[in-house]
């Protein structure tokens, strides 16, 4: 969807636009959101962040907007910031302050130390292209098990599966991964 | 189900490509979904009704602060000074640019004068005349305008004696006048004189209608059109090397399309054309330069070779052929350069 479609949705019925690009969205601004608060959040921090997140894009956008905004990216820029205000606050909250041996520190350095990040940017797309390749619901209930850290009860609400099938295809599909890994020279 | 010692970790805090692959699997159940829609909506209709700002370091009320009595006071004081302090280094400022200015003048003075004494033996007055004017009528400024030679008399030359005869001492004499002056007229196109408060147009084979080979108006004071022009270089260039960069397009309409079948003597993409009796300047052609050296290559009997140092960001190669010609006088009679496409004397 691009900014004018939505300004257009907008006019006729605003509640209708919210809820397109809601849809459309949700899953990009939850994956900003997570990535980012995954260390120090619950899961009831990261969907009031990404509520936050659409309260303020339907904020923004008003009926006589002219849409000129590319949607993604300023979705993306928007998530990205409340994900960094709500970490700082939650880390506050903890007692967390920015410590030298904390998670801050990799986020301080990260833009000094490019070798290193383009290193690790490249397990992480070779990791995901990995997960990618134990095909489905394999990839997604290994990420939603070992990433998002949801439980196989979880997990299999989402993919409509029992809970039972989830723990067992779980199991060979993080067996298979460790394998595709350690082929592939990258160790977790 | 109790959680392995793996974890996808290495994932955390990722730049927009990773976020884009992990974008890929779905990220939350439906349920969630809606939850979250619920609570995105019921956040923006609370900001929309009381524009409060719902984080933890929201401000509710109006504590009211009265300023003292001579803040008012000192405040108009504070002012009074700013202006006059402004208007003052303003003042300053404009003085010391014009001064500025005056010894820019001076130091083109200086150097016209150098080529000039160089030419005639005598200072020759900078011309002032015309500066009012052409800042009016300039439009968008490109390069400096041309010198003006109109007072400097030609370097006449002795029928029975051969160039070879002649000392490169009197020869350099010779060449100085005259690279300069050629240097004035091929870079008339990039002079400070050509505005784009006029400009026409024409396309030939090739070229696409809406980017035709434009011409923009040459608002020298120097000289009007091709005649002028002409006249004004002639005592000192060859008139067929004049008109070698000029052509004649009076009577074709802006815009028009030269097909070579109709228009085969309009093939060619000159400097300058004579538009509607009026100069104009191609939009593209030799760079802009100034002469930085030159040096005597080679003496025939009628004529002798200057190769020419310039300050061009392309390395142009110049180099002039200075003959004896007929009216009695030393003129550039050709020339030959790299840019855009070099030619030889030979």
């Amino acid at each position: 969807m691009t900014g004018s479609e939505y300004c257009l949705l907008l006019r006729n019925s605003p509640q209708q636009a919210h809820k397109a690009i809601f849809d459309e969205f949700f899953n990009y601004a939850y994956t900003i959101v997570f990535n980012r608060l995954r260390s120090v959040a619950g899961t009831e921090d990261v969907e009031e962040c990404v509520s936050d997140v659409f309260a303020e894009v339907f904020f923004n956008y008003s009926e006589d907007d002219k849409g000129d905004k590319d949607m993604k990216g300023y979705i993306a820029t928007i998530a990205q910031r409340r994900a960094i205000d709500r970490f700082r606050s939650i880390s506050v909250k903890n007692g967390r302050s920015v410590s030298l041996e904390g998670d801050v520190l990799t986020e301080l350095k990260a833009e000094e130390d490019i070798v290193e990040n383009s290193e690790k940017k490249d397990v992480q797309l070779t990791l995901i292209q990995l997960i990618k390749e134990l095909g489905e619901p394999d990839s997604t209930i290994i990420l939603h098990r070992y990433y998002y850290d949801r439980s196989s009860g979880e997990i299999a609400k989402l993919l409509n599966m029992k809970a039972t099938n989830v723990r067992m295809r779980c199991k060979r599909a993080l067996e298979k991964l460790r394998l595709m890994l350690k082929v592939s020279g990258i160790d977790l | 189900m109790k959680k392995d010692d793996f974890d996808l970790e290495i994932l955390e805090n990722a730049d927009n490509e990773v976020i884009d692959a992990l974008n890929s699997f779905p990220s939350a159940d439906e349920e969630t979904k809606r939850r979250v829609f619920s609570m995105s909506e019921k956040k923006f209709n609370d900001l929309n009704n009381n524009f409060e700002a719902t984080d933890e370091n929201s401000v509710r009320g109006v504590e009211t602060y009265r300023k003292p009595k001579w803040y008012r006071a000192v405040c108009a004081a504070a002012a009074a000074l700013v202006l006059v302090g402004g208007g003052t280094a303003t003042f300053a400022a404009l003085h010391k640019t014009k001064k500025s200015n005056e010894s820019m003048q001076a130091a083109s003075e200086i150097e016209t004068d150098y080529n000039e004494n160089d030419i005639t033996g005598e200072p020759e007055p900078v011309s002032e005349t015309d500066d009012e004017e052409t800042d009016e009528n300039r439009g968008e400024i490109i390069k400096n305008e041309g010198i003006d030679i109109s007072q400097i008399a030609p370097i006449a030359a002795e029928p029975s004696k051969s160039v070879k005869d002649y000392s490169d001492e009197e020869l350099n004499e010779v060449a100085k006048q005259l690279v300069n002056i050629y240097a004035d007229w091929d870079t008339l196109i990039v002079s400070d004189t050509v505005t784009c408060e006029d400009s026409v147009g024409f396309y030939m084979d090739g070229d696409i209608p809406d980017f035709s080979y434009n011409y923009y108006l040459l608002n020298d004071p120097r000289f009007s059109n091709m005649k002028e022009m002409v006249e004004y270089y002639s005592p000192y260039m060859d008139e067929a090397l004049i008109l070698s960069s000029c052509e004649d397009r009076n009577g074709i309409e802006n815009g028009t399309y030269l097909d070579p079948k109709v228009y085969p003597d309009y093939q060619s993409t000159p400097n300058l054309i004579e538009h509607d009796g009026k100069l104009y300047a191609g939009a593209y052609g030799s760079p802009y330069f100034e002469v930085t050296g030159y040096s005597i290559d080679k003496k025939e009997d009628d004529y002798f070779i200057v190769s020419v140092d310039t300050d061009a960001f392309t390395d142009i190669n110049l180099k002039l052929k200075i003959a004896k010609s007929d009216d009695g006088n030393f003129k550039v009679v050709d020339d030959q350069d790299s840019f855009p496409y070099g030619k030889s004397f030979d």
